[in-house]
């Protein structure tokens, strides 16, 4: 390479990330975002250069320049467009949709154009299966791909011009009846707006919030029965009990919204930040009360720079206006799944590599940088201000045994009205489903997997009898996780639906520890294979020993995942899996 | 510490508070399988191959991350286990090459070994194998095949934390991911060997040993390592049942031993290289003189009859102060010990050297390597060399051979012409008596009159004292080569033949008297234990 690496300005920004959060390397993941964007690629030279600025060794920033999905070491194109391959995506056409872009650019995937104009991929998930087949173009959703609107961006980038926008409004959310904390508001479109959060009792909550001694308002929000929203399910008033209090420990402690949302099939996360982000501001500044939290970090999925936007902008607001008194951090990620799962997260931020962590310690203790950290779902901590301003009893009473308050689903696969429905936790699925109109074109319902592609899929039956919240679906056999609904019709092969999931596990996996890092791409690979019709006897019996092998056995969650989906399909629809066997 | 009693497999164990179950276990005789886990690189957890039961917890627990508490009982081998363990080994195979045949790891493999103790199953696998880089060239001592790789990161935490050079990470993710050079760099710092060794698998293999001879043809002697002041000890791994292979050598492989008071788990690699030095062909195999310009070799009897004369001759005609002795610490306890009583006490030579000068220092660093290339020079000290024992210098000693003060120069193991430079020669003109006694034949060999080859220290049974002051056996891992002999030997045979006492024939008896005369050495025995005794 001739010439310096870097402009002068470039030189600033990147310095500015290594003294933009309390430890210097919490900037690098989004220093080399930004060396990724300037460059099209990270090369080798940039990666000493970012290594020496950042006074890190180089083998742990390659590490972190390999691992993560959005840098590539091969130049990408100037603009990146990205067609989502996921189950809902799929559903909807995505690999059509790629192999136009393959005959319209002339390249195949992954490549750049001759020009070094435009490269597209195929990629795990997008976060917008409400718009499948999603389409993004530089890390902005577009909307719904189709061959027109694939021929409209390619038109718009040769032209030097913006890409269009065709994002439907994420409203509507259902029936008009029924309880709303969350989506009630949506009918506002400035909703994101300070003044216009106020109007409706915004930032109340918090005032009454701090009232409160800490000690009351975790009480407060124990016995409101809120659960974490973003997969886990665990009690929010217990994880913050386990916080050391400052006397025990002079550490500061931190407060982390996760934001990562990446489990296919959710994208509730999206649209409440994007539609209603000051209501996660209060949320997290009741939080950061009751936990007495020094600081506050948002950390979003990489995709969702649109939301970064809209979130950064409103803390700005509330901040002017001296509604948050602790610093508040907007950090982005680099596109991994893994970092959605709290240990990696943190990983993510202090910028490793997403491996998640093997407690104890639990974060509570022993979390970002060492200190006490509370990381908390974007929708749990949204729901706090209703929490507070309705009081604990009510919000449990929304819900159903130890499961409290309402739950924002999000609907998409073959459904007529994909997007988010808020319903009380205890809903029967049916009724959500119904909401959402149904099947789509009227054909019969095959399955639904209830909490996103990690979590079991359900039969029809099973789907027909099954209530929406913790304790019910797992007595059902499957999991809340993050509330995304995916709809299956008849017409799914459901060793095609549990290929493309695998196929996204495997991509997801981080490797770090073997049972899932081989079990995820073995499974992987005998699916293929089955896809291929060179099916065998003992693929299915395979199938599901590798399945319960890797159960139970990994560091985190994604490997039981991995064991779970799989046997779930293979026993809930075997003859899918039987008919690809031969000999 | 307070201490907790558990159970495992039925064992009553007791474990210090905090002490994890992998290593409870294995203080009761218990060996736990597993990979990533090593006691100087810590429990990453990554492999999970230590599952075990404990008694009330609801899934298999990592033996390697379970802090041990009062009461626990654990189950390394109970049903649920064992079927984990085992199919933990067959997800380390699906994607291996098995090619056990052409891999030298074959026979000290971990993958091997579980998989006979712990899984034997048909491979269930009929899908294609990942394919990654064979045959990498990491640096000048390691080869990779990242096919064989099993991420358990031990040579990537090893560079990160024991050495910290960083040279390795693991890189790309989820089962793409690999073991690879960080962009750069090249694995060649002086301890970069040693991931050879903490690698379980046949991933990282040391080129010197590549395709040489299977490793269960050798055998290994537990010795130390004579490279520096340090005395790391090793097993000396050599080929006495595949003479044709490796090249035809005796001596193949060094590894090092573990001993925590002494070097832990590592070697360096120049230390690890030292067995090409046992069967180089600069040994030296005869004794030999110089007679009318020719050298003719000669039986040891006859050599120490007629040097012991010469020897006689000169000190009565020109003064005992005139002969000159430059030992070194390459030397042994009892080499050191007999060279005393020749020159000291009976020839009461005038001017001696031990300490090392340019010629035996090297690079030391805060980890194992001492600057003193020489395994004994504090034994060398706790003789009396260098104290009551008087030492000249090699500058003082070149002067005092061109003034004509000495007519004698008796080099052991060194070589004054290395030092000497471009004076060496003429000071060799002036000399009357030579004596070069060394392992290797150098520049000085060929000038020297007389030429007494020593064995080397891989073929005798001796103990040195290193820096510590940590008393250590060398242990007879092959026979002299030629009619090399321990230097001890020669040293008694002069005596022998100028008339003194030396009743020795073996070096036993050479530390039980050195041991009874010399102070520093009292009370110590010759069979020392495997990690050495403080003087």
């Amino acid at each position: 390479m001739s010439g310096p690496l870097f402009t002068p300005e470039q030189e600033a920004a990147l310095k500015a990330w290594t003294q933009r959060y309390p430890d210097p390397a919490m900037g690098l993941v989004e220093a080399l975002r930004d060396v990724q964007r300037w460059h099209g690629r990270l090369s080798p030279e940039a990666e000493d250069w970012v290594a020496v600025l950042f006074k890190l060794p180089l083998n742990r920033v390659h590490g972190v320049a390999t691992f993560y999905p959005f840098f590539t070491a091969k130049p990408a194109g100037k603009h990146r467009v990205c067609v989502c391959r996921n189950l809902s995506c799929h559903r909807a056409g995505s690999p059509r949709m790629l192999e136009h872009l393959r005959k319209r650019l002339g390249v195949p995937e992954g490549e750049p154009t001759p020009d070094q104009l435009i490269s597209y991929q195929g990629v795990e998930c997008l976060g917008a299966c409400d718009h499948a087949p999603a389409l993004s173009v530089d890390d902005e959703l577009v909307g719904a791909a189709s061959e027109e609107l694939l021929d409209e961006v390619v038109d718009a980038l040769k032209a030097g011009t913006p890409p269009p926008s065709r994002l439907r409004p994420s409203a509507p959310t259902g029936p008009a009846e029924g309880p709303k904390l969350l989506t009630g508001r949506f009918s506002e479109p400035e909703l994101h707006r300070l003044e216009v959060y106020r109007r409706f009792g915004g930032y109340s909550a918090l005032e009454k919030a701090l009232r409160l001694a800490p000690a009351d308002l975790r009480a407060e929000v124990k016995r409101s029965n809120l659960r974490g929203l973003g997969g886990a399910g665990f009690p929010t008033g217990m994880k913050w009990e386990t916080v050391p209090s400052k006397s025990q420990r002079q550490a500061p402690h931190w407060l982390v919204a996760n934001a990562d949302e990446s489990e296919p099939g959710c994208f509730k996360d999206r649209v409440l930040m994007e539609r209603d982000p000051h209501a996660l501001l209060e949320g997290l500044a009741i939080a950061a009360h009751a936990i007495d939290a020094d600081g506050i970090f948002i950390f979003l999925r990489g995709e969702y720079a649109r939301q970064k936007r809209i979130v950064e902008a409103a803390a700005a607001q509330a901040r002017e206006a001296g509604l948050l008194t602790r610093d508040v951090w907007v950090m982005q990620g680099a596109n991994a799944y893994i970092s959605g799962c709290d240990t990696a997260l943190l990983e993510t931020m202090e910028g490793r590599k997403a491996w998640p962590r093997q407690p104890p310690p639990f974060p509570t203790v022993s979390g970002l940088l060492g200190a006490p950290t509370v990381v908390n779902n974007v929708e749990t901590l949204m729901m706090l201000p209703a929490i507070v301003r309705e009081g604990a009893e009510a919000f449990a009473k929304l819900g159903v045994g130890r499961s409290g308050g309402t739950f924002v689903f999000s609907l998409s696969g073959d459904v007529e009205k994909p997007g988010v429905y808020e319903f009380p936790m205890g809903t029967p699925l049916s009724d959500i489903l119904r909401a959402a109109g149904g099947v789509r074109g009227g054909r019969k319902l095959k399955a639904v997997i209830p909490g996103g592609t990690s979590t079991p899929v359900l039969t029809a039956e099973e789907a027909a009898a099954a209530r929406m919240d913790f304790d019910s679906i797992r007595s059902a056999g499957s999991f809340l996780g993050a509330g995304g609904l995916i709809v299956l019709d008849e017409t799914a092969d459901m060793a095609e639906a549990l290929f493309i999931i695998e196929r996204f596990l495997w991509h997801e996996s981080c490797g770090q520890c073997t049972p899932c890092r081989e079990g995820s791409g073995w499974t992987k690979r005998i699916l293929r294979r089955l896809l291929e019709g060179d099916g065998i006897p003992e693929d299915v019996g395979n199938l599901r020993r590798v399945a319960e092998g890797v159960i139970g056995r990994t560091i985190c969650a994604l490997g039981d995942t991995v064991g779970m989906v799989a046997k779930a399909m293979v026993d809930k629809f075997p003859e899918d899996f039987q008919r690809r066997v031969h000999g | 510490m307070a201490e907790v009693k558990l159970t495992i497999d039925g064992i009553s164990v007791n474990a210090h508070e905090g002490a994890l179950v992998i290593d409870a276990a294995r203080s009761a005789g218990i060996h736990i399988p597993h990979y990533c886990y090593h006691p100087a690189l810590g429990n990453p957890g990554v492999c999970r191959l230590c599952l075990v039961e404990v008694e009330g917890a609801p899934k298999l627990q990592v033996a390697c991350r379970l802090p041990v508490k009062d009461g626990m009982v654990v189950k390394t081998r109970s049903e649920a286990a064992k079927k984990a363990q085992a199919f933990s080994v067959e997800l380390h195979l699906v994607d291996h090459p098995l090619d056990c045949p052409v891999c030298d790891q074959a026979g000290e493999c971990l993958l091997q070994d579980y998989y006979q103790r712990h899984a034997l199953h048909s491979s269930s696998v009929r899908e294609d194998k990942l394919h990654k880089p064979k045959r990498v060239e990491l640096g000048p001592n390691v080869m990779l095949d990242a096919e064989r790789c099993i991420l358990c990161t031990r040579c990537v935490r090893f560079l990160d934390e024991i050495t910290g050079t960083r040279e390795l990470g693991v890189f790309q993710r989820g089962e793409e991911g690999e073991i690879a050079l960080t962009p750069g760099k090249r694995l060649d710092n002086p301890y970069a060997g040693n991931v050879v060794d903490l690698c379980p698998v046949g991933a990282l293999t040391e080129r010197d040993f590549r395709f040489q001879v299977r490793v269960w043809y050798l055998k290994s002697t537990p010795t130390l390592c004579t490279g520096c002041a340090r005395g790391c000890s090793i097993l000396l791994q050599t080929n006495p049942e595949r003479r044709w292979h490796a090249g035809g050598r005796r001596a193949v492989r060094i590894k090092p031993r573990v001993n925590s008071s002494v070097n832990g788990w590592w070697i360096c690699d120049e230390g690890r290289a030292s067995w090409k030095a046992v069967d180089a062909p600069s040994r030296l195999k005869t004794p030999s003189w110089l007679k009318s310009g020719k050298a003719g070799a000669m039986a040891w009897e006859d050599a120490e009859k007629l040097l012991a004369a010469e020897l006689a001759e000169l000190c009565r005609v020109r003064g005992p102060e005139g002969l000159a002795v430059v030992l070194s610490g390459t030397l042994s306890n009892e080499d050191l010990y007999a060279a005393k009583k020749l020159f000291v006490e009976r020839l009461r030579a005038g001017r001696l050297l031990v300490k090392p000068g340019p010629d035996q220092l090297g690079e030391e660093d805060g980890l194992l390597r001492r600057q003193a290339r020489v395994p004994n020079l504090r034994g060398a000290q706790a003789l009396g060399f260098g104290a009551a024992l008087k030492e000249c210098s090699w500058d003082s000693l070149l002067e005092d051979v061109l003034s004509g003060k000495v007519w004698g120069l008796w080099a052991v193991g060194r070589d004054p012409l290395a030092v000497w430079g471009e004076k060496g020669p003429a000071a060799l003109s002036k000399l009357e008596l030579t004596v070069h006694q060394a392992v290797h034949a150098s520049a000085f060999t060929q000038a020297a009159r007389w030429v007494l080859p020593s064995a080397s220290w891989a073929e005798q049974d001796a103990t040195f004292t290193n820096f510590q002051g940590r008393v250590q056996r060398a242990r007879k891992a092959l026979e002299p080569l030629g009619a090399s002999r321990p230097d001890w030997r020669i040293f008694g045979g002069i005596l022998r033949s100028l008339g003194g006492a030396w009743p020795h024939e073996s070096p036993e008896p050479v530390f039980a008297e050195l041991s009874l005369k010399e102070p520093a050495f009292a009370g110590l025995g010759f069979e020392l234990p495997p990690e050495g005794a403080s003087l």
